[in-house]
């Protein structure tokens, strides 16, 4: 699993290949940090997400944040019922709370994302 | 530095895309706070709220646009308007919650000597859904400021990548339209007096500013002629149906 800085994950399913599926998700660290969440809108299957550029948006109390993408791809799939249930993302955020699919574009764009150790150290700066 | 623009009365759509533009200037560091007010009274829609909901304001010839921050519904024009603006590299851009926290102590310290009992809601969060009240002043959550049962600000962000905008109003007067529109008392109900709004933002800017220990440095239209061109394609935007009923 690598992290983005604005605390998305992304997991790749087999060889990280063009084409591979890629799982994106936000980290546990961000859903505490956002506190109660209210809503959230997702993209649609077909969508083409770029690396860096907001693909959907989540509203907690009093705040709306937006959602980066990892890397880029076409949507395959939505986590369709997870606006309807966003306690998912607070109980299973690397699991059940996953909220697309994606067909990876450019592998290599994984490269420039963090591994758990280097993430977990940007964790531990931004609580100081 | 803490830098404070103050810009006339303008619509919506304006100050909308004034705000994201103090927000794109904030990537480069340093807060930013930003003044305003409304060319007619406008009734703003948090990021996610319905705007059904608020369809009904058009029959009292209010219009609506939709702030990109999260909260519930305001009616501005009583009220003091700002959008503040920080660095995700700043300390207070890696804490939003702490950013929120600062402005509003110091606005408990500015309207606590005029006589208000003012303080910062303590209790539980109250219909802070896109689907509850429409009316943010309806609403309760942690921090708002408050004078007794009567919320006199709230706040809500808009979080990203490179900045966090924090949107806010202070309520200084109930409007002269119907009561279901303006519903709630302003500062000077409450005290029984008027208040000089451009007095009042400045005090606030000023206890911002000692609280951080920022030097204050306070400029004029934020909006100028160039400022103003370089964002007509956003005021578009704003002005759009496809934003206002994105949802």
């Amino acid at each position: 699993m690598k992290f983005a800085k604005s605390h998305e994950w992304v997991r790749v399913e087999g060889d990280p290949a063009p084409g591979a599926i890629a799982t994106i998700g936000i980290s546990a660290y961000a859903v505490e940090a956002l506190t109660d969440l209210v809503f959230m809108q997702l993209p649609r299957v077909g969508d083409t997400l770029t690396a860096g550029e907001s693909f959907g948006e989540i509203e907690s109390v009093k705040a709306v944040s937006d959602l980066y993408a990892p890397c880029s791809g076409e949507v395959v799939e939505v986590h369709e019922g997870l606006p309807n249930d966003l306690d998912i993302l607070g109980r299973d955020p690397y699991g059940e709370g996953w909220i697309v699919k994606m067909k990876l574009a450019d592998p290599s764009e994984l490269d420039q994302l963090m591994d758990q150790t280097a993430y977990d150290a940007v964790v531990r700066e931004q609580s100081q | 530095m803490l830098v404070v623009w103050r810009d006339p009365p303008a619509s919506g759509p304006v100050n909308m895309a004034a705000d994201e533009l103090l927000a794109s200037r904030g990537e480069t560091g340093g807060i930013a706070i930003r003044l305003y007010r409304w060319e007619a009274p406008t009734f703003s829609l948090g990021g996610f709220q319905r705007a059904d909901s608020a369809a009904w304001l058009a029959d009292h010839g209010i219009p609506l646009v939709r702030r990109p921050s999260g909260g519930g519904g305001i009616l501005h024009g009583g009220d003091l308007t700002y959008a503040a603006a920080v660095s995700r590299e700043h300390p207070l851009g890696r804490s939003p919650q702490r950013f929120y926290d600062v402005l509003h102590a110091a606005m408990v310290k500015v309207l606590s000597p005029l006589g208000l009992a003012a303080g910062l809601h303590g209790g539980p969060a109250e219909g802070e859904r896109p689907e509850g009240p429409l009316f943010c002043f309806d609403r309760r959550s942690v921090g708002d400021v408050v004078a007794g049962r009567h919320k006199l600000l709230g706040s809500a962000q808009r979080r990203l990548a490179a900045a966090v905008l924090q949107h806010g109003s202070l309520l200084l007067r109930r409007l002269d339209v119907p009561a279901e529109v303006a519903r709630h008392p302003g500062l000077e109900e409450l005290l029984g007096r008027g208040i000089h709004a451009d007095t009042l933002g400045l005090q606030w800017v000023r206890q911002v500013a000692d609280d951080l220990g920022l030097p204050l440095e306070v400029r004029g239209e934020l909006l100028d002629r160039q400022a103003r061109e370089a964002i007509v394609g956003r005021i578009a935007h704003f002005a759009s149906d496809r934003w206002l009923r994105r949802r």
